[in-house]
């Protein structure tokens, strides 16, 4: 049909960022919201009919590549502009575009008046190109244009209201903190290169290529132990590449950066804070998991930071007033969850809540945008209050959303987290008992989101309507954002944003169900999901890789696509795994429904709850940052950089070059006589003896 | 035919009156006539040399010098003017700011 089919997903929305940022300021605000929307659907409707059109052949894990052009050769270095659609990629391109669709159809309405109308959905374009570039790569570096591209979309939507010092001050943040991470990244990439002399993921016989992860199978694993990391191995990559990850993932200790990119419009949040672009850290962890496998240490690294990070950043969301700022740090918790999922080697289960969590999280942020809009641009939950009487539909759907981050059975969060705790409580390879504690802290972060998460709910939409009150919350965040219209009854949000919200509250329900644990059904129900996935992944567990086997071996799950075919061993493994699942599934069924029951009674009753310093303080990370990082770079840069090398050393020797000239030319001025006559004599005089000697010699 | 010593004879002669020129003038334009002099003293030089030995590089030469004297001309003349706009003089003796 196409020629190129792939490449057409990625340029539609580069077309409409094209025509919308060279032509839009002439447009209608209608014109834009069809041109801008009509894009990423193309985008959305082609991934969905190309991914169903080769479904079967993806799940056999066949990699489609699509080639259009070398892009860089040299040497043995190349690399080019060409397309990759496996499994992973499919299902990256189908929960972007189609949740990106609905949030932009979402902004059409949140943004509307806005004098910078087609600014945003030249930039919104501008990203999604970015993002299906990312995600679509068939090589490190095409994958780093993306990144790149990401970045600075997420840094101009940050900055979007540019007249506001804050947005300005949280955009050059967002943009320094990732340029951290993504140094880490080029480092891995070039240390890949010159391990294994290719950045291409798979072989590609078509175009002879040879593919880094090809040659990652055939390595031997690194050993556990921590001086693996600095030996130039495996380990060493995978550590690099992870410090990319937790750049633009906002893991620790780079996440700080999220919470102030809530400075942008509420969609940019919904969209690229949450729901799409911090995700590229798991992918690219997840896309590099036969290098992964083969470094348990940087493994473990992954899921101690992954849990810690989800911990870390539940308590701070628990004492935040802002309600973007909780949704931020749940955000960070739930990559962290993302990353322990990776970490214990079930990248399947990582994925699978990165896709569950597009939909709950962009509808809870989409939810929020609503709720702010209404409340007319207020962000302070202390300021809200019993607000489901004035927008029921943004209530109803962020009542979905709140019942699938908490995990609350067969809502689409509860798959996808009860996998993860149930992966990372049987995770093998791992040093004694780490799995029960990366578990434990799963469980325990489990609980804080329930808990949180209610708190929003309850400040927001219950209690008393004490946005009446005319003097401001006791403390209240004066940096929040734009409060010119203060005052007036909460209003519900037009069609165009209820819309999205209804959408993607129905994905928040019913996303959870392509991917049900096996021990949850008792492999009743296909978990197509992991299915669909499990050729993408590097297939054994590192301590049964053996050099020799090449990744192309068919194993026999794979021979027969529609149902799970099982030999007797797994079904033996099976049943017993299936006892610890519905054991850890009703734990943690029973925390969700706890950490609700807490959040209910205690926010109920006290809405207000003055939270502890520290954590409202968000336990003094910024400050500290500021302190060891910003403080000494901002006085060595005054004290040394400026006031020494560049007023003493570089204008010095500019100055010092102007005054040796000045008194250079002072001094050849004593042998001007100021008569002419007298130096066309030595003139004639010196030409004389010039003249002389030769004719004399 | 006229032997190549009368030639080199007149150019020499030209060449000591343009020095001589330069020597006693305070002119700025007489100064300038008397190296314009020379230099076409030169080029005779070059021109019947090359005309004796049969040799066309002389020849060449002189277009060369030729070229750079009318960019000379034109570079020294707008100097002169600049230099007669400020002081209301020709006289070299007068322009003599750089001494001490």
């Amino acid at each position: 049909m196409m020629k190129h089919p792939l490449a057409n997903i990625i340029l539609a929305p580069l077309i409409g960022a094209a025509v919308l940022g060279l032509f839009g300021k002439r447009m209608s605000e209608r014109a834009i919201g069809i041109i801008a929307c009509s894009t990423v659907g193309a985008s959305a409707i082609l991934s969905f009919y190309i991914f169903f059109g080769h479904a079967s052949a993806l799940e056999n894990g066949d990699k489609i590549h699509e080639y259009l052009f070398t892009w860089i050769s040299v040497g043995s270095f190349r690399a080019d502009f060409s397309l990759l659609l496996d499994s992973l990629s499919g299902i990256y391109i189908l929960f972007i575009t189609f949740v990106a669709f609905w949030i932009h159809v979402f902004a059409t309405g949140y943004m509307r008046g806005d004098k910078g109308y087609w600014r945003f959905f030249a930039y919104m374009n501008l990203f999604m190109f970015s993002m299906l570039t990312l995600v679509l790569a068939d090589n490190f570096l095409l994958m780093f244009v993306g990144w790149e591209g990401v970045g600075l979309c997420s840094y101009l939507l940050i900055g979007y209201y540019f007249t506001k010092d804050f947005a300005n001050d949280a955009a050059k943040k967002a943009f320094v903190v990732n340029r951290i991470g993504d140094f880490g990244f080029a480092l891995g990439v070039m240390l890949l290169f010159f391990k294994s002399q290719t950045i291409f993921y798979f072989d590609d016989p078509a175009r002879g290529i040879h593919g880094a992860f090809n040659w990652a199978m055939h390595q031997s694993t690194d050993p556990i132990a921590w001086s693996a990391i600095f030996a130039g191995g495996m380990t060493t990559i995978a550590v690099l590449l992870f410090v990319g990850a937790t750049g633009k993932s906002a893991q620790l200790p780079l996440y700080v950066w999220l919470p102030d990119a809530m400075a942008g419009p509420t969609p940019v949040s919904a969209l690229i804070h949450a729901a799409t672009m911090v995700t590229a850290g798991v992918y690219m962890v997840a896309r590099a998991s036969s290098i992964y496998k083969h470094a348990p240490t940087a493994m473990l690294i992954v899921a101690i930071i992954g849990a810690a990070t989800a911990l870390f950043a539940a308590t701070i969301g628990l004492a935040q007033s802002d309600i973007k700022k909780v949704l931020a740090y749940s955000t960070i918790s739930q990559l962290g969850y993302m990353f322990l999922a990776c970490g214990v080697g079930a990248f399947a289960a990582g994925i699978f809540h990165v896709f569950t969590h597009a939909f709950f999280k962009a509808l809870l942020f989409l939810g929020s945008g609503s709720v702010i809009l209404g409340m007319h641009h207020e962000q302070d939950m202390r300021r809200m209050g019993g607000l489901k009487k004035y927008m029921p539909a943004t209530f109803a759907t962020m009542f979905v959303g709140w019942l699938a981050i908490s995990g609350v059975p067969l809502l689409s969060g509860f798959f996808s987290k009860d996998e993860i705790l149930y992966r990372s409580f049987t995770a093998q390879g791992l040093p004694d008992s780490w799995a029960k504690v990366l578990w434990f802290v799963g469980a325990a972060t489990a609980l804080l989101t329930a808990i949180y998460m209610t708190r929003l709910m309850v400040m927001t939409f219950w209690g008393g309507e004490r946005f009446r009150d005319s003097e401001p919350a006791p403390g209240a965040d004066s940096t929040a954002g734009a409060r010119e219209h203060h005052g007036g009854t909460p209003h519900e949000s037009p069609r165009s944003m209820t819309v999205p919200l209804i959408v993607l509250a129905i994905g928040a329900v019913f996303a959870g169900y392509v991917g049900v644990p096996a021990g949850l059904s008792g492999a009743a129900i296909p978990n197509y999901f992991e299915h669909l996935l499990e050729r993408s992944f590097a297939s054994n567990p590192p301590e049964l890789v053996s050099p020799a086997v090449p990744l192309e071996v068919p194993d026999q799950h794979s021979a027969n696509p529609s149902i799970h075919p099982l030999s007797d061993e797994d079904r033996a493994d099976l049943q017993a795994d299936q006892k610890t699942e519905i054991t850890l599934t009703i734990v943690s069924t029973l925390i969700a429904l706890v950490g609700i029951g807490i959040g209910w009674v205690s926010f109920k009753r006290q809405p207000l709850w003055k939270p502890p310093r520290l954590l409202e303080n968000k336990y003094y990370v910024d400050e500290a940052y500021d302190a060891a990082v910003v403080q000494p770079i901002k006085q060595a840069s005054r004290g040394v950089l400026w006031k020494f090398i560049d007023v003493r050393i570089i204008d010095g020797a500019v100055n010092g070059a102007g005054v040796l000239a000045g008194l250079l030319g002072t001094g050849m001025r004593y042998l001007q006589s100021g008569l002419a006559r007298s130096y066309v004599a030595v003139l004639v005089l010196g030409a004389l003896l010039i003249i002389g000697y030769f004719v004399i010699k | 035919m006229v032997p190549l010593s009368w030639y080199l004879a007149v150019s020499a002669l030209l060449f000591t009156i343009g020095a001589v020129g330069v020597f006693i003038k305070r002119n700025a334009i007489a100064i300038f006539l008397c190296i314009e002099l020379m230099l076409n003293a030169v080029n005779l030089t070059l021109v019947s040399l090359s005309g004796f030995f049969g040799d066309v590089g002389g020849q060449l030469f002189v277009f060369i010098v030729m070229t750079v004297a009318a960019a000379e001309a034109a570079v020294g003349l707008a100097i002169i003017i600049s230099i007669f706009r400020n002081r209301e003089s020709l006289n070299v003796d007068e322009v003599d700011t750089l001494k001490l």
